[in-house]
């Protein structure tokens, strides 16, 4: 039959219809619930770019110090939360460089020169560096989304490119993907392709203000194969929490010579949480600290809802420790009246993880 | 770009984003209305939400399908509103019962209602693939919007009991080809 959205054109309601009010705060989970649900070619990134800077910029920061030493010092720190990576953390982390793969390809369309230089594939996320060339000026930050992986259908999330202005007409940045793949492949098929690099004439601080956006069409085309790093997976399946209102279970960890990745699934009561409060949403965070009281900041993905599974992301962990101790957090959201929402924190039981 | 009253539909074809923000802006207590109208019964905020999402999502991936201007596209979203919020129900009836509903809402479905809610909308809408154009819109219009066949019969400038008529004769042809199903019988 023909395209229901289609027929809704013959179909449109007419009839006087009630429209409520609507809170700001309401517009503002709606739009992040939509931008989050776009498929990944539809989403440009704009209210993405905001719940995933964060990781973007650590991991950006970190492969923008390997592959530009010289202006390594000149990245922006933000704050505590990226108190990990420190300036003598990102000096550190030279030998780190081992593990990228030189690409060196180069495609050029309408004045623009896209060169891969390198890339990162570590099982479950794939990066990669631009160093991009233009016959023109295209403001401090470029926007692109041309990562695509083998079958694509793996590929779970893309992160939003990165690429910022390093001298007139010449940009450098990253792009990530991440994968869902149980069994990492030792090697996978990357294209970088696309039609088309967008820009900002202006970025202000919250992106999402950004109205004037330009772009300029092209036909950009490189294909390479990425071999895993070293990693080591290891099988736990063993519930962690059982509690009330969740149940967790604690599914692999994956450790490689650059993060660590666990994998956690969990099924939350509804019933039972329904009997205590009228809540919203929810969602789970983990807090990691270990036993010298080094804290980390892992950065959290998580699929699902009421049965989902989370991956959270570090940086490796200190050689000396005994244990990592690992503290799941219920954030909960509740309403009051009239819509309006709090949010709430339930600190779950923690447990450790011994090191080797 | 500034995106505006005259320009959104043509950025959001284009697959402007910021177009899609704006629609969210504007039209978000709009679809709210229809979506709570809908799906009252359920006390449940997040469903509601949910489904205020997934009707801007529906609009942003289809907007290929619209035909009109500005007006027609609030008519047009407010369809998806009442589509997907029936969906939701329907959904909603095929998972698990977590909860009961409070005694003192009022919240009567019928027989046929609650076992057409078990049914995929997929499912709904392959069976209608075999009935002719105006009846399709007809079952569309009756099951997947729910609007009364008096309703139908004012929209589509037919009599109440040609509607009637072609639901009756609708289901039969549905039968006939083994698709009656919940079409089929004395549901309507």
């Amino acid at each position: 039959m023909g395209n229901l959205y289609k027929i809704f054109n013959d179909l449109k309601l007419d009839d006087p219809l009630q429209e409520q009010t609507i809170s700001e705060s309401e517009v503002k989970r709606i739009k992040h619930h939509v931008f989050n649900q776009l498929p990944d070619k539809q989403n440009n990134n704009k209210l993405y770019l905001v719940a995933l800077i964060t990781t973007l910029v650590i991991a950006s920061n970190i492969i923008f110090a390997l592959i530009n030493p010289t202006v390594a010092r000149n990245i922006p720190i933000v704050g505590d939360m990226f108190s990990w990576f420190s300036s003598d953390d990102i000096e550190l982390m030279g030998d780190r460089a081992d593990y990228l793969t030189a690409i060196d390809l180069t495609d050029s369309s309408n004045g623009i020169t896209v060169t891969v230089t390198d890339a990162l594939y570590d099982g479950e996320r794939i990066s990669v560096a631009y160093d991009i060339r233009t016959d023109r000026d295209l403001g401090e930050y470029l926007y692109v989304d041309f990562l695509e992986v083998e079958g694509n259908k793996e590929l779970i999330s893309s992160y939003p490119s990165f690429v910022r202005k390093v001298a007139d007409n010449q940009y450098t940045g990253l792009e990530t993907v991440e994968l869902a793949i149980e069994d990492p492949a030792d090697s996978i098929q990357v294209w970088v392709r696309g039609q088309e690099i967008s820009w900002s004439k202006q970025v202000e601080d919250d992106k999402r203000d950004v109205k004037e956006q330009e772009t300029i069409e092209g036909n950009w085309s490189i294909a390479f194969n990425l071999d895993l790093i070293d990693n080591e997976k290891i099988e736990i399946n063993q519930q962690v929490v059982n509690d009330e209102f969740i149940d967790i279970q604690f599914n692999d960890m994956i450790l490689t010579p650059i993060s660590s990745y666990f994998s956690f699934s969990h099924a939350i009561h509804l019933a039972r949480l329904r009997e205590q409060l009228d809540f919203h949403d929810f969602y789970v965070n983990y807090q990691i600290i270990d036993d010298l009281g080094n804290i980390y900041y892992p950065n959290h993905h998580q699929e699902g809802h009421v049965y989902a599974n989370t991956t959270v992301t570090m940086p490796v962990f200190a050689e000396d420790i005994e244990y990592i101790e690992v503290k799941p957090i219920l954030h909960i959201s509740y309403y009051e009246e009239n819509w309006d929402y709090s949010w709430d924190e339930l600190e779950l039981e923690s447990f450790r993880i011994y090191h080797r | 770009m500034q995106i505006s009253d005259a320009n959104f539909i043509k950025q959001m074809k284009k697959g402007n984003p910021d177009a899609l923000e704006y629609v969210v802006d504007q039209y978000a207590g709009l679809v709210k209305g229809v979506v709570v109208n809908t799906l009252k019964a359920y006390k449940d905020y997040y469903l509601v939400e949910e489904c205020i999402s997934d009707v801007f999502i529906g609009a942003y991936t289809n907007i290929k399908h619209f035909k009109g201007d500005k007006d027609d596209f609030g008519k047009w979203l407010c369809t998806i509103a009442k589509f997907k919020a029936v969906d939701k129900q329907r959904e909603w009836h095929r998972m698990p019962i977590f909860t009961e509903l409070d005694e003192g809402v009022s919240y009567v479905e019928s027989a046929e209602a609650s076992v057409m809610k078990q049914e995929t909308t997929d499912q709904l809408l392959n069976k209608l693939s075999n009935l002719k154009a105006v009846d399709r819109k007809i079952f569309i219009m009756k099951y997947f919007l729910e609007m009364s066949n008096q309703e139908i019969a004012e929209k589509l400038n037919l009599s109440k009991a040609a509607v009637d008529n072609r639901l009756y004769r609708g289901k039969k042809v549905l039968n006939k080809k083994a698709l009656g199903g919940l079409f089929y019988g004395k549901f309507i």
